[in-house]
């Protein structure tokens, strides 16, 4: 399908958190419990629309075993969105997220939107983190933040689709250059006049106003 | 890791006549100069319409592909560039049937010893195990029982052995709540298997629902493991490897020391910071290389040249690109060892191979070869049933890459002598030498 941008995103965090059931969920529209845990890294990809444009989100889910690291790390490579996730009934998963977050900085480009998600958020009666607390991290890092439940469904849609809009915005306002697909952006086929020559801030703008 | 190590580790070692008789001459003589070495990739035929020709037209076709040895002296004086190398016709591939129970007997002398186990090994390569035999044939393949042993000695270890996995299991079961509490390290393990076994092939009958008691084996058997083996505990991707042997063997003890086994094998994999698959990353770099310089270029311009995209090929050993059934057979066709150790390694090239055209063609990136490699599994599936039956179709990719037509030699019979065909070639001559 034709689309005016492709977003590259990564989901991170630590094992069993529910990254690959937020993927599923928000794919597929549906909760599978009982999927294979991540081996090395997951493929999942769906179109929103964000002002009118069709924007293809293609999201690496990766693997949340320690060890695996050195090499998932390699997968994020270009991402222009992350989802950082931790369970809000596990204590340490919210603990190791400045391990995630300066291991996310550190291996993809800079502006990269972060947005952090507390997952599981059916499971009240066994939450360990507090919302506040997660607020005060994203706040201190400069990250967007959400309580989701890959099980209902709650937040899922917009977890993904926010982090597409601080993209989309950050897009038009230039900060992005869109020319550069190390920055986890990719100009669609759907795209109007796609001039190579551009690039910088000039070219995010001039991008943000094409549109078949 | 130097590149040596790969081939030192390919074995049978059977080089080339001339390589043989005269090594220095040949090495020095013919490959010193040699600064650079080119495979074309195949040209002509796509993929798809070489799957679906007869054997003998694909042998044409690519004979026809590359006429021969081209050697271009002109570029640089007094180097050497290899362009193109003869890789002759090639042969048919007929997968055997599997070993059934009455050849496996007629191959257990009357107190229970296995005999012509060279032989067995081929059959069982060739062909591989009837279902019913795994059961007994694995424990052999995984070396739990020696194929010497016999009938009474194996009653005898395997009574040993049951005793030394309760002993070692009641020690995770003993472990108290307060000691618990202390032991972060055993928590740690502890929770992630318990994570794990619930992720873990649910969709198979053995392990599927709620309360199947499959799902409490694969646990003890894994926490028994950690006791084992303290130092590495449970890493994830372990209970992938465990879950067909559990499945096969239907046996808490049993399954336990196949695993045991297999681990031995796979053990580096799973060792910290994943040095194990590092190296093993390396060596299949150099082999890709080595088989098909063009493709690995292309690879490297992408910045795929780490390979990182086959991680979970190496880690589990196909487990996740193949269906149960054709891991339960490519399993026990490697576990023979033949035709050499690193014998996996070529089965990456061979599904890179299936994957190439479409790469090159569609001028895929990092994203989309990563992408590839990843939903790989269907490809896959079709690789191994295909028309050739079972393996039969991956071993046919591995003879589609140049070097890897020579595997599938005549004189050898089968897939014996990958060094003999790397030796051949000029960059696996110089580094077996070395």
């Amino acid at each position: 399908m034709a689309y005016a941008y492709l977003f590259k995103y990564i989901i991170i965090g630590d094992t069993g958190v529910g990254k690959s059931c937020l993927l599923l969920q928000f794919t597929d529209k549906r909760f599978q419990p009982v999927h294979d845990l991540t081996i090395g890294v997951e493929f999942g990809a769906r179109m929103i629309t964000i002002d009118g444009k069709q924007i293809k989100l293609q999201i690496w889910d990766t693997a949340g075993q320690e060890s695996f690291r050195s090499i998932t790390r390699s997968y994020y490579r270009g991402a222009a969105g992350a989802l950082l996730v931790y369970d809000i009934t596990r204590r340490d998963t919210f603990n190791h997220l400045t391990t995630w977050l300066e291991d996310a900085r550190q291996h993809s480009n800079s502006n990269m939107v972060i947005m952090l998600i507390g997952n599981k958020s059916d499971l009240e009666s066994r939450r360990e983190v507090k919302k506040e607390e997660g607020e005060a991290f994203a706040r201190e890092h400069g990250l967007i933040f959400m309580e989701t439940s890959a099980k209902t469904a709650s937040n899922v849609e917009e977890a993904f689709i926010n982090t597409a809009k601080e993209i989309y915005e950050k897009i038009q306002e230039g900060v992005f250059d869109i020319n550069n697909e190390a920055n986890g952006i990719k100009i669609g086929p759907q795209h109007a006049t796609t001039n190579s020559t551009l690039s910088g801030s000039q070219g995010g703008q001039q991008a943000g106003g094409g549109c078949c | 890791a130097s590149p040596l190590s790969t081939f030192s580790t390919l074995s049978p070692l059977s080089l080339s006549p001339k390589f043989s008789q005269d090594p220095v001459t040949t090495t020095l003589g013919g490959f010193s100069k040699v600064t650079n070495y080119l495979f074309d990739a195949f040209r002509g035929p796509d993929t798809v319409l070489l799957k679906q020709r007869p054997v003998g037209e694909v042998a044409d076709l690519l004979n026809e592909a590359i006429p021969g040895l081209d050697i271009n002296q002109l570029e640089e004086p007094g180097y050497e560039v290899i362009t193109r190398i003869d890789l002759g016709v090639l042969p048919e591939v007929r997968r055997r049937e599997p070993v059934g129970a009455e050849e496996w007997n007629t191959n257990m002398d009357p107190e229970g010893r296995m005999r012509n186990i060279s032989h067995l090994k081929q059959t069982i390569f060739k062909g591989g195990l009837c279902h019913v035999l795994r059961k007994e044939g694995w424990k052999f393949l995984l070396g739990y029982f020696p194929w010497e042993s016999t009938l009474e000695e194996r009653r005898s270890l395997t009574r040993r052995k049951t005793d030394e996995y309760f002993r070692m299991k009641l020690q995770w079961k003993s472990v108290s709540e307060e000691q618990e509490k202390h032991n972060s390290m055993f928590r740690d393990h502890r929770s992630l298997i318990e994570k794990d076994v619930n992720r873990t092939d649910r969709t198979n009958t053995f392990y599927e629902g709620q309360d199947n008691p499959g799902l409490i084996l694969l646990h003890d058997v894994l926490m028994t493991y950690c006791m084992y083996d303290f130092d590495l505990g449970y890493v994830q991707g372990m209970s992938d490897l465990l879950s067909p042997i559990l499945y096969v063997m239907e046996d808490e003890v049993d399954a336990f020391w196949c695993f045991v086994s297999f681990m031995d094998q796979m053990h580096q994999n799973f060792e910290e910071q994943m040095q194990g698959m590092k190296t093993q990353l390396i060596q299949l770099s150099t082999l890709l290389r080595l088989l098909d310089l063009s493709f690995w270029n292309y690879l490297v311009a992408q910045d795929s040249g780490h390979l990182y995209f086959c991680f979970r090929w190496l880690l589990i050993r196909f487990k996740r690109e193949l269906s149960f059934p054709d891991v339960l057979r490519l399993w026990e066709v490697m576990w023979t060892g033949l035709p050499c150790q690193n014998f996996h390694l070529l089965v990456c090239c061979a599904i890179l191979d299936s994957e190439k055209h479409q790469i090159m063609e569609e001028q895929y990136g990092f994203n989309e070869i990563l992408k590839v490699c990843v939903l790989l599994c269907f490809a896959c599936i079709q690789l191994v049933d295909g028309n050739h039956g079972d393996l039969a179709g991956s071993i046919y990719t591995v003879a589609k890459t140049p070097g890897g037509r020579q595997l599938i030699d005549g004189n050898h019979g089968d897939l014996a002598g990958s060094i003999y065909t790397v030796a051949k070639t000029p960059g696996g001559r110089q580094l077996v030498d070395c």
